[in-house]
């Protein structure tokens, strides 16, 4: 038989219950809001006790859901949806908005309020962690707590007499009751032992003693397992932030990607990143490739059905070159960075020649999204190489929409598209020359300061022109416009289609990934073990025995009662059946 | 691709479906009503407890062979003595001992199982007709969802006697299915490319399951503020004789009902969130990126971990813990119906127009 546990122990067990989900009266810490006399010590003891108080992590539980709001209702600046949101949001809302920003609504995630209350609410949780894993690990190593003098005060309780008459093997009364009493203990002992509680036994004097017993010491330990992989998942978003590569690249078809830091369209790096050391590996996309919901009748019509971008790829420094096709679903990986295809569009392939007939820019160019059935808009920046008569130089500027099913033009909404995938592509452009603006990129320029040319002269009112791939039915080209004042020409040659990656290396995925098995893992253990004592005592008293079977629950627990009685029913003698001998004790608990 | 044919008969099950639960719905209101009509009667609780563990097999040997020549005899002093009143008591009954309401209610748990049924081979010929997991826009979420409330009713009521529930669930999911029926109906159709991954079946499966089993819990939640407000206020003896509320079982039994419904979906919840944030990671490149329906799930995560701190701190535990536990539900809704449908993210899938 081991000793009886310390009562130190016992309190440090008891003091440490603070993460269960067990009802629980909390009598010490916490629960007295009076302010103790301050000393500095004192001072910072009282706010540790109460920041890692229950009631403290409660309210701060509350404000973090609540802080948590705003983010999903004004637009966000990190948001993967549409960042430029919040500049419309800014120009809309002139009075807010400057507000709103001041306090960091537009970046909610990585606010100082919000990073305060995860920050304490954590802080709180390890506060509560440490000296309950300590207090667990003890616990562990040692038998359960004696019996409590009155099992009559625990929440399932059951008790009888039993009456013990002397015979001829044991002559003295006292001593069968002893052995009785033995032989109660022994039972009670064997029986919780087969139910796989752990078991300590003691002597209350007088013939007397007990057995306390205790079970369902995982549903702590799935507990704790279950904050410290919160703190894991913590631990994984700071590794992200600081280890993490995200960026963007826009590859057409035909083209390819080298990943170095100068060819990202757009991106974020942790500040643990060395830009000047991504692995360089190429990325080549041959083709793209989307299917569209095709029944008229189906109210999905020109819903996409799928996306496939087929690429060819190799790894840093390696000659072997593969092929895969990426999906929705299906990212490729290289050299640990993984490639998601995120989005997709046209490109419309343009042909600019001068006065000379020299083509000064021929490829395609990317078009943007603007409307329903992939109507798209787009623009592109001749900066050079036109000229006009009198050979001085002239910037030109063509903006347009691509159609890929043109359908015909709509007073209200201009050019249509019928359908998203290519059935009858046009392009319809405009074009500018003059100043058009010291922009960076070919694919924009600042139209104020320009003039517009007339492309459409036999139309009064209308400057644009729409061209076709092809010849018309009567045999003449309608993919070149000539520009006025013999400036050149525009030709529409085709079109490719783009695929927009996300480029993205986060070193914390496995942690958060291990991490996360042991939330559920945790959970699925504190909230399906149940952890309870149940206590055996037997005392001579009155013409024999008296034996109590009572149980505590250290958790939620409906079937305590079931079980305490199915003990009891095991330890007690089988019920005569002359109604007569039976005798209910009084046995004083009933309420 | 789409079989036509069977995604009707899966509508014209919903339809029965429908009908039958209002029937069912309008049983179980019949039986309160006719239950009021005769005298209330506190259900024998006598000696139940001791009677049945006398049944209990006992090791009678143990006596016997332990000590030779003692005899002994005894039984159980019946100290059924919870730290919770009303655990243990005996549910009263919403038909009151009326023969006729508990006629009606009878019938009404009959025809509920026939309305399931009808429900379930709407969901299924939905997936058969589409080939595909009938969980793929919001309405398909809604009639799933509401399907498995039921399941969870149904196992309630086969458990234990849950009829008290019944009318609330019924009614519930009748509103829900009307709901989807008008609002956010969508003919069976393929996907969009963004939901072609098994993660579908595994992330909005582990959803709909709690969407049933959150719903249940909080007719329970609900039912238990006013049961605890009845227990106040027949403790101050102020309670009207012939309240409704006289009939539901004890709030403690309501509570941990609620409560267990809680503690089973919690972890399930928690799945999904985690089966969306891999799914995530496949399809948007992150595990986590504050998406509005990632936020908002968050939220319900966070709130429903509230609830169940709450009831482990004292002060919070009891009606605090069970309002805690009404904003969850709350949270819940509105990533369901308002983020899904109003709020532009990455999941906008609801497919309502």
């Amino acid at each position: 038989m081991t000793s009886p546990p310390t009562s130190d122990e016992t309190n440090a067990e008891m003091n440490a219950a603070s993460l269960t989900t067990a009802p629980r009266d909390e009598t010490a810490a916490g629960s007295a809001v009076t302010l103790p006399k301050l000393g500095t010590v004192e001072m910072a003891r009282w706010a540790w006790r109460q920041l890692t108080s229950m009631r403290v992590a409660l309210i701060l539980l509350f404000m973090l859901s609540l802080a948590a709001i705003p983010g999903s209702m004004l637009p966000q600046r990190s948001a993967n949806t549409d960042p430029t949101k919040v500049t419309q949001f800014l120009a809309s809302h002139k009075t807010i908005g400057p507000v709103l920003d001041k306090l960091q609504f537009f970046e909610v995630y990585k606010s100082a309020w919000f990073s305060a209350i995860y920050l304490l609410l954590f802080i709180s949780l390890i506060g509560c962690i440490v000296p309950r894993s300590w207090a667990h690990a003890k616990v562990l190593r040692k038998p359960p707590p004696p019996a409590p003098r009155n099992l009559a005060r625990m929440p399932a309780h059951f008790a009888w007499q039993e009456h013990v008459t002397a015979s001829a093997a044991t002559s003295d009364a006292a001593e069968a009751t002893a052995e009785l009493a033995a032989a109660k203990l022994t039972a009670a002992e064997k029986a919780l032992k087969a139910k796989r509680f752990r078991v300590l036994r003691g002597e209350d004097g007088a013939g007397g003693g007990w057995v306390s017993a205790e079970k369902g010491y995982l549903r702590e330990v799935g507990n704790l397992v279950f904050h410290i992989s919160l703190v894991g998942i913590l631990a994984g978003f700071a590794i992200k932030g600081f280890y993490g590569v995200q960026g963007k690249v826009l590859i057409t078809e035909g083209q390819g990607f080298t990943n170095v830091a100068q060819n990202y369209d757009d991106r974020n790096f942790g500040g643990g990143v060395d830009p000047d050391k991504l692995p360089p590996f190429s990325v080549h996309l041959d083709k793209f490739d989307a299917q569209y919901e095709s029944n008229l009748k189906s109210s999905d019509f020109g819903q996409p059905r799928g996306f496939q971008a087929d690429v060819t790829y190799s790894a840093a420094g390696s000659n072997d070159v593969k092929k895969k096709t990426v999906t929705l679903n299906h990212p490729l990986t290289i050299d640990g960075t993984n490639l998601y295809l995120v989005s997709h569009g046209y490109a419309p392939v343009i042909k600019v020649k001068n006065a000379a007939g020299i083509a000064v820019y021929d490829g395609p160019v990317q078009f943007f999204e603007a409307g329903a059935m992939f109507k798209s808009s787009g623009s592109l920046n001749v900066a050079s190489g036109m000229t006009k008569t009198d050979g001085s130089p002239v910037q030109l500027g063509i903006q347009g929409w691509f159609l890929p099913t043109m359908a015909g033009m709509s007073p209200t909404e201009g050019p249509v598209s019928a359908f998203p995938a290519p059935g009858n592509p046009a392009l319809i452009i405009t074009a500018f020359t003059g100043d058009l603006g010291d922009t960076q990129s070919v694919f924009s320029f600042d139209t104020s300061k320009a003039t517009q040319l007339d492309l459409d002269p036999a139309n009064a009112g209308n400057k644009g022109v729409a061209l076709y791939l092809g010849k018309d039915d009567a045999g003449k080209d309608i993919d070149t416009v000539q520009l006025p004042d013999g400036l050149g020409s525009v030709t529409f040659e085709g079109y490719k289609q783009y695929a927009q990656f996300d480029i993205n290396h986060d070193p914390s995925k496995t942690p958060v990934f291990a991490s996360a098995i042991g939330i559920v893992g945790g959970l699925l253990l504190s909230l399906g073990i149940r952890r309870r004592r149940i206590f055996v005592r037997v005392r001579p008293g009155g013409d024999g025995l008296r034996v109590e079977v009572a149980g505590l629950a250290r958790s939620e627990d409906a079937r305590l009662r079931d079980e305490v009685k199915g003990i009891g029913s095991g330890l007690r003698p089988k019920r005569s059946k002359q109604a007569g001998q039976v005798k209910q004790a009084e046995a004083g608990a009933g309420r | 691709m789409i079989n036509e044919s069977l995604a009707r008969y899966s509508n014209y099950a919903l339809y029965g479906a429908m009908i039958v639960y209002a029937f069912a719905f309008f049983g179980y209101a019949a039986e309160w009503v006719f239950g009021r009509n005769s005298k209330f009667v506190v259900p024998a609780a006598a000696d139940a407890v001791a009677e049945t563990s006398a049944e209990a097999p006992a090791e009678a040997a143990l006596v016997g062979a332990g000590v030779g020549g003692a005899s002994a005899s005894g039984g159980f002093s019946g100290l059924d003595d919870l730290d919770v009143p009303g655990l243990d008591a005996p549910d009263p009954a919403i038909h009151n001992g009326n023969l006729r309401a508990a006629t009606w209610g009878g019938v009404a748990v009959s025809l509920t199982g026939l309305a399931f049924l009808l429900h379930v081979a709407s969901v299924a010929l939905r997936g058969f007709a589409a080939h595909r997991v009938p969980w793929g826009n919001l309405f398909e979420f809604s009639v799933a969802g509401s399907c498995v409330a039921m399941a969870i009713y149904l196992a309630l009521l086969w458990k234990k006697d849950a009829r008290w529930l019944g009318v609330f669930v019924t009614g519930t999911v009748l509103l829900v299915l009307g709901l989807a029926l008008v609002v956010l109906y969508h003919d069976a159709d393929q996907l969009v490319p963004a939901l072609h991954s098994y993660w579908l079946v595994v992330h909005v499966m582990a959803a709909v399951i709690c969407s049933g089993a959150f719903t249940v819990a909080t007719l329970a939640t609900v039912l238990y503020l006013f049961k605890s407000r009845h227990e106040t206020k027949a403790r101050l003896g102020t309670a009207k004789p012939d309240s409704m509320w006289r009939r539901v079982p004890a709030a403690a039994k309501l509570d941990q009902t609620a409560y267990r419904i809680l503690a089973f979906s919690f972890p399930i919840w928690t799945f999904t969130v985690i089966a969306g944030s891999i799914w995530a990671e496949r399809a948007w490149g992150r595990y986590w990126g504050w998406d509005p329906t990632e936020t908002w799930a968050f939220i319900t995560w966070v709130v429903y971990a509230a609830y169940l701190h709450a009831r482990a701190t004292m002060g919070w535990k009891g009606r605090n813990a069970a309002i805690i536990a009404i904003i969850g539900y709350g949270a819940f809704i509105f990533n369901y119906f308002f983020v899904s449908i109003f709020v532009n993210g990455l999941h906008s899938y609801a497919g309502v127009k």
